[in-house]
């Protein structure tokens, strides 16, 4: 594997914040370690940076171990706050590792030209940061940390500093990137919805240690662990059965009957929970007084029951993918 | 290890090998920079067990050597007046400082723009300037023929003694005092003033429940500093105790006129105790105050006010500024006036008579403090930058000596030097050296005070990116201290030499009569009854400080803090 994470953990005085971890990647691929704050998956990544000492383990990329410091390692880290030299203009933060490897200077100009391009950042090179917005001080970023041809490509949270629209237009402009540079990735997030497009493979972490691995579609559906279930996507509360996701279940539209042998829970809507593209609903069954959620699109053939309406819920038929 | 990208997809120039070469240079200059990083690291270590350290384990060493028991018992008896003394000057100078450093900080809080800008250019002239100023123009205004008391009033007044002394020294320790208060308000949360304003409070009670009590640390703060330097301070009481005695001025005597080092060290180390007590008490606060709610930062606030107490702290402030107006006028006209047959006019004779008594000390004042300036500034960033930014704990322990010299009485330090430079091999007696290098390491702590503040605005991971991109730790020195502090090391490096420009308190201890400084040219002509001469000494200083401390804020671009 070209890296591969063995029994990893991280110490830091008396508390362990990265417990026997283990991370076995493809090249090429875009990983990324999603948990609660606190988990442990910022510290995993300064340890892969080289800036967080490890108590035990080993990491070998592309074959060879890691044990060098951060400027020895062939790896670059975009930092949650970019951390952009201010005193320098775009260009000669872009260029700053190749300056560091006495790469000639009309050779910068050329692979500058060219990043800027790439990262659609062209005739910026004379701009300051702080004239820059979020997503192209993001480009710069990476653009900086990727001219240097690193081997691994470290993203720390790189959209949580932007608002909610920049974010969402921003993440399929990194899997581009990604893609178009073919550079092996780890990201760090805790939110979900970045998660699940932009990760060919998504590790999900719980106070230091790894609590699953997969493809998005795989945790969601078919989650093995209970955190996995509780953590990502909505869960449905109801405990009697299997737990499920709120888009599980349905309502039974007015004129409707239930198949014969299928499920049918009465109930009275309790919550109206608008959600833009979807709608929840917290119902409380009249059989037991336990609660169940449930989501409807927000189309025209929602059926939208007011708070205290009674309702018929059934299952919604079908396999998941 | 950092190979051109093998696939022919994505990455650049597929099987260009652009970085080849680049393990090499990043490995050959690693091992340069690290033997660098070291050296650095040693000095730093190394300067601060000589040069802080040893002097004081020396003093200690010296104070209590061939001294039983009794003899120390008899030695603070005898001195339990001097004792007496000094505490009294010190609890009597800290209350009043204290009182008028309040008002003056409150009053300043609910001016506007331009009397702040008045009160605060006032107060900077205050701290730049030589420390007895003060005294020398008391005696220019209220001695036996002074301006007012003798010239305007016909009195013959005694401005000798205590009362002199408490009063001088407060009105020289005002301005501290109030810039620490100033810079805490200036922090305060605007927010818990506007919402006692919307609850009601008048302008007294917003002094009363909320101004107030966010000096608490603060005002903690300037009080101790306050104490420890009336303490330390001997250049005052010496011109204007007249007989009355404190344990800094004895020390100097015992010293200086007589030569007994055993006894200046006894006295010294005395002297010592109250201040540590009172450090202890200063760091405390310091950090409380340190973590104190913060603002977002005040922009433009148009606080005003009226009420009883602000109308009290106003008067005392205009008290003060009167005070300082005439401090200041006084000396001027000391300098370039003379009286002749009951008639006043300028001149400069003075200006032609210093020359027989100022030499080269002057010039030599400006060298010393331009290098011990540069240096001490240098250090306090590379020990800012090892402390914080390379976050190597051991070097907390370097601060924490090298802070030493700021805490002690100047005479402490001086005498300690003495006592540890004397022998072979480290014998730097009688040296510019040892000047040079006293001065330094009194004003490292300053520098690294500032430079710490300089450093904590800057984000860490700017650090990590340049390692993260190859960088040397060193480079972080380079690329991301330097360029984001050079404001605050210019700022440093131009308060350092002022700071150099005007200390007395140890360099008096280690200065040849062939290579005096300014300060104690000027102090000698105190002592030496020639006040025409000291003024225009006194004026020169107080104008290279001046000039220096503008060139500084022009440069820096920072704000009067």
């Amino acid at each position: 594997m070209f890296l591969e994470i063995k029994d990893l953990s991280i110490k830091y005085q008396d508390f362990t914040a990265v417990k026997h971890f283990d991370l076995f990647l493809e090249e090429g691929t875009f990983a990324c370690l999603l948990g609660p704050s606190g988990c442990g998956k910022t510290t995993l990544l300064r340890a892969l940076g080289g800036f967080v000492k490890q108590a035990s383990g080993k990491i070998y990329l592309a074959g060879e171990e890691l044990t060098q410091p951060p400027e020895a390692r062939p790896i670059a880290t975009v930092f949650q706050s970019y951390a952009l030299f201010p005193h320098m203009t775009v260009g000669a933060n872009i260029c700053y590792g190749l300056r560091l490897r006495k790469v000639p200077r009309e050779r910068q100009a050329e692979l500058l030209r060219d990043m800027l391009m790439r990262v659609d950042l062209e005739g910026y090179g004379d701009k300051r940061v702080h004239e820059l917005s979020g997503g192209e001080q993001q480009r710069v970023a990476l653009a900086r940390s990727l001219i240097i041809q690193p081997r691994l490509l470290l993203l720390d949270e790189p959209l949580s500093n932007l608002d909610a629209k920049l974010r969402v237009s921003l993440r399929s402009e990194l899997k581009q990137i990604q893609e178009d540079f073919a550079i092996t990735t780890i990201m760090v997030t805790h939110d979900q919805d970045e998660a699940f497009e932009l990760a060919d493979h998504l590790v999900l972490m719980y106070a230091g240690e790894k609590v699953e691995e997969g493809r998005g579609q795989e945790l969601y559906s078919w989650p093995q662990a209970a955190f996995t279930r509780e953590f990502l996507g909505e869960s449905s509360f109801y405990p009697q059965k299997a737990p499920e996701r709120p888009e599980a279940w349905r309502f039974l539209k007015p004129h409707e009957k239930p198949a014969p042998g299928q499920l049918a829970l009465d109930a009275v809507v309790e919550h109206c929970i608008f959600q833009g593209a979807v709608i929840y609903y917290d119902c409380k069954l009249t059989a037991d007084d336990s609660r169940l959620r449930l989501m409807e699109i927000n189309s025209p053939e929602a059926c939208r029951p007011p708070v205290g309406r009674q309702v018929t819920i059934i299952k919604r038929q079908g396999k998941t993918a | 290890m950092l190979r051109a990208w093998p696939r022919g997809a994505g990455l650049f120039y597929p099987g260009e090998r652009i970085f080849n070469s680049s393990e090499q240079i990043l490995s050959r200059r690693q091992r340069w920079l690290g033997l660098l990083d070291k050296l650095l690291i040693l000095i730093l270590v190394v300067s601060a067990l000589l040069f802080v350290l040893w002097p004081f384990v020396a003093i200690f060493y010296e104070g209590v050597r061939e001294q039983s028991s009794e003899q120390l018992w008899e030695f603070i008896r005898s001195s339990r007046g001097l004792i007496r003394n000094s505490l009294t000057v010190a609890a009597l100078t800290t209350s009043l400082t204290i009182l008028w450093a309040l008002a003056i900080s409150i009053t300043l809080f609910f001016a506007g723009p331009r009397l702040s800008k008045l009160i605060r250019a006032l107060l900077t002239l205050s701290i730049i300037s030589p420390p007895f100023v003060a005294a020398l123009s008391f005696i220019n205004l209220f001695g036996r023929r002074g301006l007012i008391t003798y010239r305007l009033l016909g009195l013959r007044y005694n401005p000798y003694g205590l009362q002199g002394i408490v009063l001088m020294e407060t009105f020289s320790f005002i301005s501290l005092a109030a810039m620490i208060l100033m810079a805490r308000l200036r922090d305060i949360d605007q927010s818990l003033i506007d919402s006692a304003r919307s609850l009601g409070a008048n302008t007294n009670q917003v002094i009363r429940d909320v101004i107030l009590p966010q000096l608490r640390s603060a005002t903690l703060v300037a009080i101790m500093l306050t104490f420890i330097r009336s303490l330390a301070d001997f250049s005052t009481p010496t011109i204007i105790g007249g007989s009355y005695s404190v344990l800094a001025t004895e020390a100097y005597l015992s010293f200086i006129s007589r030569g007994d080092l055993q006894r200046a060290t006894g006295l010294n180390l005395l002297l010592l105790l109250p201040s540590l007590l009172a450090m202890i008490v200063y760091m405390r606060a310091y950090r409380q105050a340190n973590s104190a709610s913060h603002g977002v930062g005040r922009r433009q606030v148009d606080n005003r006010g009226k009420g009883t107490f602000l109308r009290i702290a106003q008067v005392l402030t205009i008290v003060f500024l009167v005070a300082m107006v005439l401090q200041y006028g006084s000396i001027f006209l000391q300098a370039f006036g003379k009286y002749s047959k009951g008639q006043f006019f300028l001149t400069l004779d003075n200006l032609y008579d210093s020359k027989n008594h100022i030499g080269s000390s002057l010039w030599r004042s400006v060298g010393y403090s331009l290098l011990s300036g540069a240096l001490a500034s240098l250090m306090g960033f590379l020990l800012a930058y090892y402390l914080h930014l390379r976050k190597m704990r051991f070097m907390q322990g370097v601060e924490w000596i090298l802070t030493l010299p700021y805490i002690v009485p100047g005479s402490f330090y001086g005498i300690a030097y003495i006592l540890a430079f004397r022998d072979p091999p480290l014998k730097l007696t009688g040296t510019a050296a040892i000047v040079i290098l006293n001065m330094l390491f009194k004003q490292v702590p300053l520098a690294t005070k500032l430079a710490s503040a300089g450093v904590a605005g800057i984000e860490p991971s700017l650090g990590d990116s340049v390692r993260d991109l190859g960088g040397h730790p060193l480079y972080i020195f380079k690329d991301v201290l330097l360029p984001q502090t050079l404001p605050t090391l210019l700022l440093c490096f131009f308060r350092s030499f002022t700071a150099g420009m005007t200390t007395i308190g140890s360099i008096i201890f280690l200065v040849y009569p062939q290579r005096k400084l300014a300060t104690m040219v000027l102090f000698d002509l105190i002592q030496s009854g020639k006040y025409g001469v000291a003024s225009f000494l006194a004026f020169v200083i107080t104008l290279i400080c001046l000039l220096v401390e503008l060139v500084a804020r022009k440069l820096s671009g920072v704000e009067a803090d």
